[in-house]
């Protein structure tokens, strides 16, 4: 048998080489990803004015489309933010600023929503409509039950196009679009409170830190679980990575989560969300306090599931780079214990997972979670960066952290 | 942290693998189709 130091030296290098095979394959994923969507792009945008026999591209991301040599229109595609993330839409605008065609082009929506609203002819709706008219839920256009969010974006997403096409290649008059205002509220505040919560917890070693720990808990999972259902989701991440940056006005919240994460990851190389306040792992720690989660898994078995959650959080990330689309491959249940919606697998694995985190701590964490390994590669990667940082004044020793 | 060792049962083991591997394989499905779904959208599939 090894000693000990021999092996976690091996289980490191393997550790090492894990992390350059992810970042590399990830990548080039993120390559591969870009030129399939350039090659898709004209191919995609065609179905939104079908009868078009040439395309000709006019700046700004728009096409002229013509059949037998005459203008039949414009294409023009336009982006929305949905529940799960963007969407974009090719729109087929007439020359008389008519919506005639449109074409999801790439969606991060959540999978169940985005279905829900395809399958019942939503896009239909937005065909025939001026691009003058409001284009509003309530107003001209009924939302689809149970994805009203997705239908809102859809209907913004062809309203923008279409007044694109008729301001920039009609000359038509075009109200100026409003910038969205500054969207401050209830869940930035929580946000920030419960980084500070956090902050002060691990600063002030006081008698009530474990009062003060569950009481973050417990805020974020109802503040941010139940009460606004706005959990980190390896989709919010990969949304990130793939380029999908939501307008700061109106996701402050998602910029402080993150922005916040990696801060503190940066600065003191502490989780402060998974540990503190993630609204997912509060729900397995109530139900390990009613059940005890005593229960221990074995080294052997915890180190396997260790490299599977590994495993799955890379498979995400690539499927989600590979067609520039988040939701494709998210796989976590936070949405189905907090709004109730998801597909018989996630009930499934919601209930496998409650049950078992009443006897094993939390369960998901640290067997299913894609954001755990995505830590552990941040972590790897900060630890690096600080020993290359403090080698050459270490006489090349690199130090630990 | 880690928990007390006399807490330890082997079946406990099990039923964890097994409950993990369940799942893992249900969600592979669910993302698998969503997949399928993708590539048909992409008109690469059917």
């Amino acid at each position: 048998m090894p000693p000990a130091g021999a092996t976690i030296r091996r289980q490191l290098t393997v550790d090492r080489v894990a992390a350059v095979f992810a970042v590399a394959t990830l990548a080039v994923a993120w390559i591969a990803g870009s030129m399939l969507a350039q090659r898709d792009d004209e191919r995609l945008i065609r179905r939104a004015l079908p009868e078009a026999d040439r395309l000709e591209p006019r700046g700004t991301g728009a096409y002229a489309a013509y059949r037998s040599g005459d203008l039949v229109g414009f294409i023009a595609t336009g982006d929305a933010r949905g529940y799960g993330g963007p969407i974009r839409v090719a729109v087929g605008v007439s020359p008389q600023g008519v919506v005639v065609g449109t074409a999801v082009m790439a969606h991060a929506e959540t999978p169940s929503f985005f279905k829900r609203v395809a399958s019942r002819g939503y896009l239909g709706q937005l065909v025939d409509k001026r691009y003058d008219e409001a284009f509003e839920i309530g107003s001209d256009l009924h939302a689809i039950t149970g994805a009203t969010v997705t239908s809102r974006a859809l209907a913004e997403a062809v309203r923008a196009a279409s007044r694109q096409v008729a301001g920039e290649h009609l000359r038509l008059p075009v109200e100026p679009p409003l910038s969205p205002p500054v969207r401050f509220g209830a869940p930035e505040v929580a946000v920030l409170l419960l980084f500070a919560a956090g902050f002060a917890e691990r600063r002030f070693r006081t008698k009530h830190r474990s009062t003060l720990r569950w009481a973050t808990l417990l805020s974020g999972l109802l503040v941010l679980g139940f009460w606004y259902n706005t959990p980190l989701t390896i989709s919010k991440v990969s949304a990130l990575l793939i380029g999908y940056w939501p307008a700061w006005q109106s996701n402050l919240y998602w910029y402080f989560l993150i922005g916040g994460i990696l801060l503190v990851a940066t600065v003191s190389g502490k989780n402060a969300y998974c540990a503190g306040f993630c609204p997912f792992g509060a729900a397995q720690e109530c139900l390990g306090a009613i059940g005890g989660a005593r229960l221990t898994v074995g080294h052997r078995v915890r180190r396997n599931l260790m490299w599977l959650q590994r495993g799955l959080a890379w498979a995400a990330l690539v499927l989600a780079l590979l067609f520039r689309n988040p939701g494709v491959s998210s796989y976590e249940v936070f949405g189905t214990l907090f709004s109730f919606t998801g597909t018989a697998a996630a009930f499934f694995v919601l209930a496998v997972v409650l049950m078992l985190s009443m006897f094993v701590r939390r369960p998901w964490c640290r067997f299913l979670c894609p954001l755990n390994p995505l830590y552990d590669l941040v972590r790897m990667l900060r630890e690096r960066i600080i020993a290359l940082w403090n080698s050459p004044r270490t006489g090349g020793a690199p130090l630990s952290i | 942290m880690e928990q007390p060792a006399n807490r330890r049962r082997p079946a406990v083991d099990l039923i964890v693998l097994a409950a993990i591997l369940v799942s893992v394989a249900w969600l592979a499905y669910d993302v698998g189709v969503n997949v399928q779904a993708e590539l048909t959208r992409l008109g690469w599939g059917r």
